[in-house]
């Protein structure tokens, strides 16, 4: 009860209480003076008590700090001050600058630390940047603007002009005319070829490889893959064999992705025009036949035939 | 605390003399205050350093009432939050937690010094830096909730609080121990 006769008030906070034990002066103290029985209020002066004996036990803070100690810096501080005095100005330090100081002059354990993050990170874009190009590897040459329809791909469905690929017959032009693009000299093995040449192991994880033969040595060349929604798309160039081989492979895992067309394009010798792969299916789509939706076939099963 | 003008003052015309002085008083409660901060003797020497190139630096930006303790408490705290907030962040990037108390490292016997070290170590690494900032202050280095609200920049109320959660949380440690060991 307080003098007034009115209901005595809460208890203070503990922590207005450890505050009080620790006698400081500070706003809540209201508190406590307000609650005015707590001399002989047993919650609280249980709880100033245990505060009290704690206060006892946390001396154990101070006793162990103070049995610390520690080498002199005064010489080194002097020393940084003396050179910074020199300099007529320290480098301009606002509050913790350890951040980028560990590298140079801070113990090991600041430098290893930013190493550590910098590797990291490095790691971590190189990880990026190699999933990225293998996941990109294959499919993301394929979006590529075509080189046959410039003002952008075709509707679905639409067949791809014939005008618009090479023709079928393989013209070959290799000597005579040196204003024909073809380096006079040029050893063509015999009439370039292509075909499609997949193993059952690429075929069980659905990859279409294409063969192309007897072009001229050394030359690069690029399949060129002509898809029914995305236009004809060249792939990376590659180097001719000794045998006037390349090989080449690239995932089909849709029906909408098997090509209705593929050629070679010779890019040492532009004027050697190959033969065109045509009317190409592949475990059960139809290159020609594709009817491409928004979203394509379900994943193909490995385990179908190859009709290449 | 020492809110000596004569000495501001001094320190204010980079008095040499005045600067190696206040270093030779402060050093050891600086670092000891930052070795129990962060946890690191040798880091806790360095920001020490730092702290007291820093103090060279800005006292001729100060005005002459300076509360020339606080201030470089203030200074000194904010190097080791800083630092503990950087660690903080390397143990998130490093999948690691707080460290936990090895209560196999802790006897019931606060007697040794060595292991009371440890177990007053591990206690202020399990809570905020935050509050084992006012827990230091008041109890190790004797200042009021006025002057670490002052050294914090935060109200006296908020020292209060967190003075309070320390001490407990300082409590439920230190006092654990012996209890698991009784009951072994």
């Amino acid at each position: 009860m307080d003098i007034n006769g009115a209901e005595p008030l809460e208890c203070p906070d503990d922590s207005i209480l450890l505050a009080y034990v620790n006698k400081q002066q500070f706003n809540g103290m209201v508190a406590v003076f307000r609650h005015l029985n707590i001399e002989q209020c047993e919650k609280c002066q249980k709880k100033c008590q245990e505060y009290e004996l704690f206060n006892q036990q946390l001396a154990v803070l101070k006793e162990t700090q103070s049995e610390e100690s520690y080498p002199p810096i005064v010489d080194s501080v002097m020393q940084k001050v003396e050179q910074s005095r020199n300099r007529q100005s320290l480098p301009s330090v606002q509050f913790p600058v350890h951040s980028w100081k560990g590298l140079s002059g801070l113990p090991l354990k600041y430098g290893r630390f930013q190493l550590i993050a910098v590797l990291i990170i490095l790691t971590g874009l190189l990880i990026f940047g190699v999933v990225w190009a293998a996941t990109h590897s294959e499919f993301a040459r394929f979006p590529g603007v075509s080189t046959l329809y410039p003002g952008g791909f075709p509707n679905q469905g639409q067949v791809i002009p014939n005008h618009s690929l090479p023709t079928s017959t393989p013209v070959i032009q290799v000597t005579g005319n040196p204003t024909s693009g073809v380096t006079p000299g040029t050893v063509l093995i015999g009439t370039p070829t292509i075909e499609i040449c997949t193993t059952p192991e690429e075929q069980a994880d659905s990859r279409i490889a294409i063969c192309v033969h007897n072009y001229p040595p050394g030359d690069r060349v690029a399949i060129v893959l002509v898809q029914p929604l995305r236009g004809a798309h060249e792939r990376r160039p590659l180097t001719v064999d000794a045998q006037g081989n390349i090989r080449d492979s690239f995932y089909i895992n849709r029906c909408k992705f098997v090509p209705i067309a593929i050629y070679v394009a010779d890019k040492t010798h532009p004027d050697i025009q190959g033969p065109v792969l045509r009317n190409i299916s592949y475990d059960g789509c139809s290159g020609t036949q594709a009817t491409p939706t928004l979203y394509g076939r379900p994943k193909l099963t490995p385990t179908g035939s190859h009709e290449g | 605390m020492v809110t000596d003008v004569q000495v501001v003052e001094r320190l204010r015309a980079k008095d040499a003399q005045a600067f190696r002085s206040l270093i030779e008083r402060l050093q050891q409660p600086i670092t000891g205050y930052l070795h129990r901060l962060v946890g690191d003797r040798e880091v806790a020497l360095d920001l020490a350093q730092d702290t007291f190139i820093q103090v060279y630096k800005e006292i001729g930006k100060t005005s002459q009432d300076l509360s020339l303790d606080a201030w470089i408490y203030r200074i000194a705290t904010n190097y080791a939050m800083k630092y503990l907030n950087r660690k903080r962040r390397w143990q998130f990037i490093r999948f690691g937690g707080r460290e936990e108390v090895d209560i196999d490292l802790l006897v019931s016997g606060p007697e040794d010094q060595a292991e009371t070290r440890i177990l007053v170590q591990q206690a202020l690494s399990m809570m905020k830096p935050e509050d084992a900032v006012c827990l230091q202050l008041y109890y190790s280095n004797g200042f009021s909730y006025d002057d670490i609200a002052k050294i914090m920049n935060i109200s006296s109320e908020a020292v209060r609080k967190r003075v309070h959660r320390a001490v407990e949380k300082f409590r439920s440690v230190y006092e654990r121990v012996p209890q698991q060991k009784r009951k072994q």
